[in-house]
Order: C-alpha cells, then sequence, then structure tokens
C-alpha cells in the first residue's frame, strides 16, 4: 500500500525527483499522454469561448507556449481526452481522483526511467494544518505557505527549479481560505431528495460535467479558494494543472474526501449506478487507455494507497462506502423552504452591494425565522443560494453578509462566507462544455442567523445581504449574481 | 377508516417519493400520449399499424396540430422534468403549482407555434413527405443525424438545462415562471426540433420514436456532451429506411 505524505514531513528526495519528472516530462510533445502538456490538458485547454477578451484568451495561451507540439492540433483540443475536469458536480471527487492516480504512475515511471527510485509517491499540501488545534503558530503558520520547494515570488528555488511557475499571485494562503470545517459538517454527499437543502458534500447530481452549476462545499472551500489564491496559472482550470503545486493541492482535496468518509455518522459516498457506474477515461503510464468508475475509487485503498495521519485526522476506518451493499442510512434532512429572495439581479465591480431580499408574506410562510429570546431556543438550519453567478476567470472572490433590520453592515458577526470562483468564465459562456448559466453556490448559513435572531433589532421580513468584492476587484471586472435567496427549515 | 402502520409508511414513501420527483404530472402526461399512440395502433390495426401521421393531407388541421402536440407530450415533456425540479427547489411552495403550469403552458405553447408553423410550410406539398423516385425518410433522418453532430445544435442541447433567476411573490413569480417556459420551449426546438421534423417527413414509426425518445432522454440526462448515441440512432434509421426502400428493394419480397 502507497503511503502519501504531507510535503512539510517529507525527509527524503520525493521533490527533488518530482522537479527532474516533471523537466523530462515538459519536453514530450503535447500530443504524448505522458507529457506534462497533455495530462494538464486533460484538465483543461484555453478556447476563445472561455474568455471575455482576447487578451485574457493569450494570457491563458501563453503558459502553454512553450509546450513541443505547439498549437495543439484541432483533433487534439477535440480528443476526449482534453477538457475534462468535473466541476460543479458529483463527479468532481472522483474524477479528480483517477486523475491523480495515473498521474502519478506516470510521474512515478518517469522518475525510474531518469534513474530514481521505484515507489514515488504524490505528497499532499495539508493548508487544513493552519486550524489544527494543536499545531505550533510555526507549524500552523507554515501550512500555509507554499512549500520552498515551489519557488518563491523572487524566483524557483536551485534545487528543484521545475517546482517554479510563473505569475503566481500568493506564496501564503489567507486564514479564511484554508479551512475545510464547513465541508467536513456536511452529512450528505449528494442531496437527491431533498434539493431546497441544498448542503451536499461532494456535490450535485449531474450527467458528465465539465463546468456544472452543483458546487458542493468541499470543491468551494478549500479547493477554489486554493486555486484562486494561488492565482496565476492556478486561477483559471484551462492552465492550472500546468503549476506543479497543483497536484499538491488536488492530493489535498483528494485526502480530505477520505477524512469525511471516516468521520462516520452515516456519511457514504453515493450508491447509484448513475454515480458508481459512470466511466471515465484515462492514459495509464504505458498510454494505454484505462476506464475507471467512480464506485471503483470511492476509497484510496481501492487504489492500494493511504494518506498519512494529518489533519484533521483521518481514522483509517476499513469501510468500503462506495459498496453497493454497503448498508448506509442516509441522514433524515428537514425539510426546507424560501423565506426570502431577491427581486432582481446584481452587478458588482469594485464596490459592495446591498441585495433587500423579498419575503414570502406571513400567510404563505410555511419556514420562518422569528427572533428567539434565548439561546436555548429551537435553532434551525438556513441556507442562502447564490445563483446564477457570471463573470470572467479573473472575478474576484467576494465576502458574503446577512443584515437584518434597515443598516446593513460588514463586521465578522454577520459573515456568511466567502466566495472564490475558479472556472467562472468557462461557466458563463454558453459552449459545447457549459450551458453558460454560470455557477450556483449553497451557503450554511445557521451559525450566523441563529446568532443574529438573539438580537433586539432581528426582523425576519426586512433581510437584506450584502456582496463585498475584494482582491482583485476592479472597474472592468465585472460580476453579475442572478439571484440570492435564503432557504431555512420548515416550521 | 383507520390506516394500519404498514399502510402509514407506504403512504409516507409514496408521499416522499412524490416530493423527490415532482416533475411526476410530466411523465403521467407523456405515459398518457405513449398509451393514446398504442391505442391508436391497435385501432389502426393490419400491417400498416405502426404508422402515424400517414394521412395528414386529408386531416383537418386542428387534428394535425393535436398529434403534433401530443407528439410533443410523448418525447418532449420528459426532458423538460429538470425545470420542473427546479422550479420547486427554487420558489417558495405556494406559488410551485401555479408556476409549473405557467412553465408547462409557455413550453407547450413555444412548441404548438412551432408545429403550426412547419404545417403552413407543409401543407402545399403534405406530410409525409413523397416524392418519387428519393428515399425521402432516409434523406430526412441522416440530415437530422448531420445536423446533431454541428456545433450549434451541440451547444444547444448542453443550454437546455440552464436555470434562470425566479422571483418569488405575485406577477413577477408568474411571469418569470412563463418567460422560463418559452425560453425552456425554445431552447428544446433548436436541440430536438429537426429530429421531430425527421419522424413527421418520415411518417414516423412508433418503436422509431420510442428509441429516438429513449436516446433523446439518455444525451440529456446523463451524457450532455459526450454521448454521439443520437446521430448514430438517426444514421441507423437512415440505414433501416434506405433498406426497405423500394428504390433498392433490398428486403421487399
Amino acid at each position: 500500500m502507497n503511503i502519501r505524505k504531507s510535503v512539510y514531513d517529507l525527509q527524503d528526495d520525493t521533490l527533488s525527483w518530482y522537479s527532474k519528472a516533471v523537466a523530462e516530462m515538459k519536453t514530450r510533445d503535447i500530443s504524448d499522454p505522458t507529457s506534462w502538456w497533455y495530462q494538464a490538458a486533460m484538465h483543461g485547454y484555453p478556447s476563445r469561448t472561455d474568455y471575455p477578451s482576447q487578451a485574457d484568451y493569450q494570457y491563458a495561451l501563453d503558459f502553454w507556449a512553450s509546450a513541443p507540439g505547439y498549437p495543439p492540433s484541432s483533433d487534439l483540443t477535440s480528443s476526449p481526452f482534453w477538457n475534462r475536469c468535473q466541476h460543479g458536480t458529483w463527479f468532481f471527487l472522483p474524477w479528480h481522483r483517477m486523475y491523480l492516480y495515473y498521474f502519478e504512475q506516470i510521474v512515478a515511471d518517469t522518475v525510474v526511467s531518469l534513474g530514481g527510485p521505484a515507489g514515488w509517491t504524490l505528497p499532499f499540501w495539508n493548508y487544513c494544518e493552519y486550524d489544527n488545534p494543536n499545531a505550533t503558530a510555526a507549524q500552523q503558520q507554515q501550512a500555509l505557505n507554499i512549500p520552498d520547494a515551489f519557488g518563491s515570488a523572487s524566483g524557483a528555488n536551485a534545487n528543484t527549479p521545475d517546482l517554479w511557475m510563473p505569475d503566481r499571485a500568493n506564496y501564503t494562503m489567507r486564514t479564511d481560505y484554508v479551512s475545510s470545517a464547513d465541508a467536513m459538517a456536511e452529512l450528505v454527499f449528494t442531496n437527491d431528495n431533498n434539493s431546497q437543502n441544498g448542503l451536499e458534500f461532494g456535490g450535485g447530481r449531474t450527467g458528465f460535467s465539465h463546468f456544472g452549476n452543483q458546487t458542493g462545499q468541499l470543491e468551494l472551500m478549500p479547493h477554489n479558494a486554493i486555486h484562486r489564491d494561488v492565482g496565476g496559472a492556478m486561477a483559471d482550470p484551462n492552465t492550472a494543472a500546468l503549476d506543479p503545486i497543483f497536484w499538491l493541492h488536488h492530493s489535498s482535496i483528494d485526502r480530505l474526501w477520505q477524512v469525511w468518509l471516516d468521520k462516520g455518522d452515516n456519511r457514504a459516498n453515493p450508491v447509484v449506478s448513475a454515480w458508481l457506474d459512470f466511466p471515465f477515461k484515462f492514459h495509464d503510464k504505458d498510454n494505454n487507455v484505462q476506464v475507471l468508475t467512480p464506485g471503483q475509487v470511492g476509497t484510496t485503498t481501492q487504489l492500494n494507497y493511504v494518506f498519512q495521519s494529518s489533519y484533521p485526522a483521518t481514522q483509517q476506518a476499513p469501510l468500503l462506502r462506495a459498496s453497493r451493499t454497503a448498508a448506509v442510512t442516509q441522514p433524515e434532512l428537514m425539510p426546507m423552504d424560501v423565506l426570502g429572495a431577491s427581486n432582481s439581479g446584481v452587478s458588482l465591480s469594485d464596490t459592495a452591494a446591498d441585495v433587500p431580499l423579498e419575503i414570502v408574506p406571513a400567510a404563505h410562510r410555511v419556514a420562518s425565522l422569528p427572533g428567539v429570546s434565548s439561546p436555548q431556543s429551537k435553532e434551525k438550519t438556513s441556507i442562502l443560494k447564490i445563483n446564477n453567478v457570471k463573470g470572467s476567470n479573473k472575478a474576484p472572490s467576494v465576502n458574503v453578509f446577512l443584515n437584518s433590520g434597515k443598516n446593513p453592515s460588514k463586521s465578522a458577526s454577520n459573515k456568511v462566507a466567502t466566495l472564490s470562483f475558479f472556472g467562472l468564465g468557462n461557466a458563463s459562456t454558453p459552449s459545447l462544455e457549459h450551458d453558460g448559466s454560470g455557477m450556483n453556490f449553497t451557503i450554511n448559513i445557521s451559525k450566523v442567523v441563529n446568532k443574529l435572531r438573539q438580537q433586539n433589532d432581528w426582523d425576519e421580513d426586512n433581510l437584506s445581504v450584502t456582496i463585498e468584492p475584494e482582491v482583485g476587484a476592479s472597474k472592468e471586472n465585472i460580476l453579475e449574481i442572478g439571484r440570492i435567496s435564503l432557504h431555512t427549515e420548515c416550521d | 377508516m383507520r390506516l394500519n402502520p404498514t399502510m402509514l409508511t407506504m403512504q409516507n414513501k409514496v408521499r416522499q417519493w412524490l416530493l423527490a420527483h415532482p416533475y411526476w404530472p410530466l411523465f403521467v402526461i407523456s405515459i398518457g400520449a405513449w398509451l393514446w399512440y398504442l391505442v391508436a395502433a391497435s385501432h389502426i390495426g393490419g400491417h400498416h399499424g405502426h404508422h402515424h401521421h400517414g394521412h395528414h393531407d386529408t386531416l383537418p388541421v386542428t387534428t394535425i396540430l393535436a398529434n403534433w402536440l401530443i407528439m410533443v407530450f410523448a418525447m418532449m415533456l420528459p426532458m423538460a422534468s429538470s425545470a420542473i425540479r427546479f422550479i420547486r427547489n427554487s420558489l417558495p411552495r405556494y406559488q410551485v403549482v401555479r408556476s409549473s403550469l405557467l412553465f408547462f403552458i409557455a413550453y407547450c405553447l413555444t412548441w404548438t407555434v412551432t408545429g403550426a408553423i412547419t404545417l403552413l410550410v407543409f401543407s402545399p406539398i403534405g406530410l409525409p413527405l413523397q416524392i418519387d423516385g428519393l428515399p425521402v425518410a432516409a434523406i430526412a433522418y441522416i440530415i437530422a443525424g448531420t445536423w446533431c453532430f454541428s456545433r450549434h445544435r451541440r451547444a444547444a442541447a448542453q443550454a437546455c438545462g440552464a436555470g434562470v433567476p425566479l422571483r418569488i411573490n405575485g406577477w413577477p413569480c408568474y411571469w418569470d415562471s412563463f418567460k422560463f417556459g418559452l425560453l425552456k420551449g425554445q431552447r428544446c426546438v433548436v436541440s430536438c426540433y429537426v429530429i421531430m421534423l425527421a419522424m413527421l417527413v418520415a411518417a414516423h414509426d412508433l418503436l422509431i420514436m420510442l428509441v429516438l425518445t429513449c436516446a433523446l432522454l439518455y444525451e440529456r440526462m446523463i451524457l450532455p456532451r459526450t454521448t454521439k448515441l443520437l446521430p448514430a440512432t438517426c444514421f441507423a434509421i437512415t440505414l433501416y429506411y434506405l433498406l426497405t426502400w423500394p428504390g433498392l428493394a433490398v428486403f421487399s419480397s
């Protein structure tokens, strides 16, 4: 059984060999499935329709320009292996697990061909360690940093030069971008039967979905946030996998999936054939086409690897939760209904916008959020859905605040989320890959709502949401939001 | 009468199922349309029993239009199921039934107008189309299959699943639901009209209609981008019509 280790716990030359393998794979033709370029293009390759301007398109293409065999033929760009990454769908986690599995094989084979040791395994970059209460302050701080081997803002590390990537925006991640706590708290992988309650760990039920709009909680945070915070190539799905840190980031996301399963409380992968048996094609290290299904990769042990223990901890429960015979009882979710929704779309550039929510008339309200006088009163699960978000791949992250009363504010006490967008340009443009309706997000706002309800000025008939663009906001970089709605448990 | 616990559990399960599948009325109507076809086929009987729309030129326009709508109900309503789920998940409960109904009316209106225009265009020459010396049905399906491969059609099929922002109260809510129905209808027309037209032109067979419906549903729900099942089905039907065409007479006795 292979063991994938935390990059900060490596005591060997894993990263040195990784750098050499990257260099070697970069010399291979873009049409070679074992080349660095081809592997990255399986995730995504730029198409003009994905970008609002020629300049943005050219910026993305420039990352590919040094590939042998560039530009790729149209046969290659339209091949059934390129532009396959699954986002905004319940296939997000299994597809990326498969992708990493074959990538790891190819790198390991390359390492051996270069005279290195057999059994190279992909490390993971555990930025979640920042939240580990048992870690020292130095360890927490270290977890936020892209490891030194991957270079710095001033350039490549001389010992591992091919792990560097130009144009990364940040080498230290923001502290509010690295938490997996909200995702880990979710109890269902896909919320198939009670979709007013759109909270789900792994994404919504779809067919093949290169960029769907059923984003799961783990994909939203920390996955999207880290992509955007690293920036540069990593911020765009059509270039992201060209950055060597991409693979360690996704190794971390892959680990979090296993950690989530092992947390118990009936957490489980989907057990329906539509998920278990959906086929995805890859190339192995010998260029053979291989087909895997989510049912074959539901746990890491099915692919013969485990993760070194790290925070949050894996309990290594010997469960085969992908098995269709596993007796899994899905948690009963409370039915929900809409309490209020915005009446019009919002267009944001560099300033915050306050969006009033129109509330369902009291006579028709079956889900209400009256103020409560004591913390012991019944709390409710409430969610905020932010739908039809459109913009470019450079759209800024936004902070989201919930307000009650007539004076909107932006403080830690009413902040419900930070949204980072990965692939927004792709999801906003109607094309062969996307329906063009943008991205949808579901945020668990229960804690904030239940806290605000304790306050005297809570007024469920007078709610609004403030959206505040942050890093990267500019007048030219427009973000459009189609609708914001608040849903809560029925009375 | 008091229900025993088993019946209550059953009742609860049915309620849960209906809640989880809010689009069930669309499937009921669709199944009704299929049953209508089966009954009509058995009434016509004989060795031509599976063919429909074979005598449009002798039927009143309203009957032809009704036949067209029944074909839409049978084949297209299941394709709109995700839109009804979307309405259920987006709107407060008190609005769901009325909004779904308005969506349904607008969706059918789009197809009715499309059908009326089609009949207007084809009324001088009649449907199914018959041109001496030409395998019209085969040509219709080869055009439909080729269209399915086109970038325009594939993008339209992808766009069929898109949701839109809906307001939640009063007339704005109803207007948005109606507009959503029109939009969904338009997208379905762009995506599926050529297939429907091929069936009209070819005097479609009930079995072919069923096969095409399955291929359309598979494409829409499972593999919106990668499958080539629909054009492959069209080309297989082309082959069938070619081989049974009297001009070739491969299978004629």
